[in-house]
């Protein structure tokens, strides 16, 4: 898993690629929790998520509660079709904001 | 890679098998050989793209709920994987020797709570045929079954 962070219109965009599971989840929380402590908005891009397990998921709803509890949003933006299969799999479709493109996740 | 099927039908009396054992340790960094190999064979024996991810999705979580519930994070514990397949059916036992599973935390959470835990053993029961847990004396036994559709 690699990940690249940046910002644009004042969100902060984190880029995950590659495979999301019990050997990467972990590091991915960490920054996750880092880059939201410095952002008002974080937006994440799965595009090139090629796997993702539900120790992956955890981690993204661990970060969205946090998000929830200091009043930021989290959202989730162009799901790779891997991603997407096992949102639904895993029952978590609603359970995030999921926006099909990065300039929909960059609109408030 | 996709693999090109010939169109002519394959003789009735040929049926294709495999059958793959790993022995690994209990480190989280093979959990990506074993996705890998288990979705070569899938392909092989034709099951469509969404079905091979099911698939290697729930064999994942089985994996990753030996290392974090029956070794508990343990890196070097030994975990055993047969793996057998004939036609469209995948049959596998995974062995480990750590901590017998608590069979009152399987599927006992809601998975579409927005709570961060307990989806592995919905994933691997929605999506194999066969799950059964037992206790054998080489350990903590799971054997699960797929039987693929017949993907065109």
């Amino acid at each position: 898993m690699t990940t690249l962070v940046r910002t644009s219109e004042g969100t902060r965009i984190v880029d995950v690629t590659g495979e999301i599971d019990l050997s990467s989840s972990s590091a991915l929380r960490r920054l996750l929790f880092e880059t939201l402590q410095g952002a008002e908005r974080l937006a994440i891009n799965l595009a090139g998520a090629k796997y993702i397990d539900s120790s992956g998921i955890a981690t993204l709803i661990e970060v969205q509660k946090e998000a929830q509890r200091a009043q930021k949003e989290m959202v989730l933006f162009a799901l790779s079709t891997p991603a997407r299969d096992v949102f639904a799999l895993t029952h978590v479709t609603k359970v995030f904001r999921i926006l099909e493109t990065e300039a929909e996740a960059l609109k408030p | 890679m996709n693999v090109s099927r010939s169109n002519e039908p394959r003789p009735l009396d040929v049926v294709p098998s495999f059958e793959l054992r790993i022995v690994m340790a209990s480190d989280p960094r093979f959990l990506s050989v074993v996705r890998h190999a288990i979705a070569a064979l899938a392909e092989v024996l034709g099951s469509s793209e969404a079905e091979s991810r099911a698939t290697v999705l729930a064999i994942d979580e089985a994996l990753t709920n030996v290392i974090r519930h029956a070794y508990h994070g343990e890196d070097n514990r030994p975990i055993k994987l047969a793996c057998t397949a004939r036609g469209l059916r995948l049959d596998l036992r995974i062995t480990d020797q750590g901590e017998a599973p608590d069979m009152t935390r399987i599927c006992a959470h809601d998975p579409a709570a927005p709570e961060p835990g307990g989806r592995g053993t919905h994933v691997i029961r929605d999506v194999m045929d066969v799950v059964s847990y037992e206790r054998t004396r080489e350990g903590n036994r799971l054997t699960l079954r797929k039987e693929f559709s017949r993907h065109a």
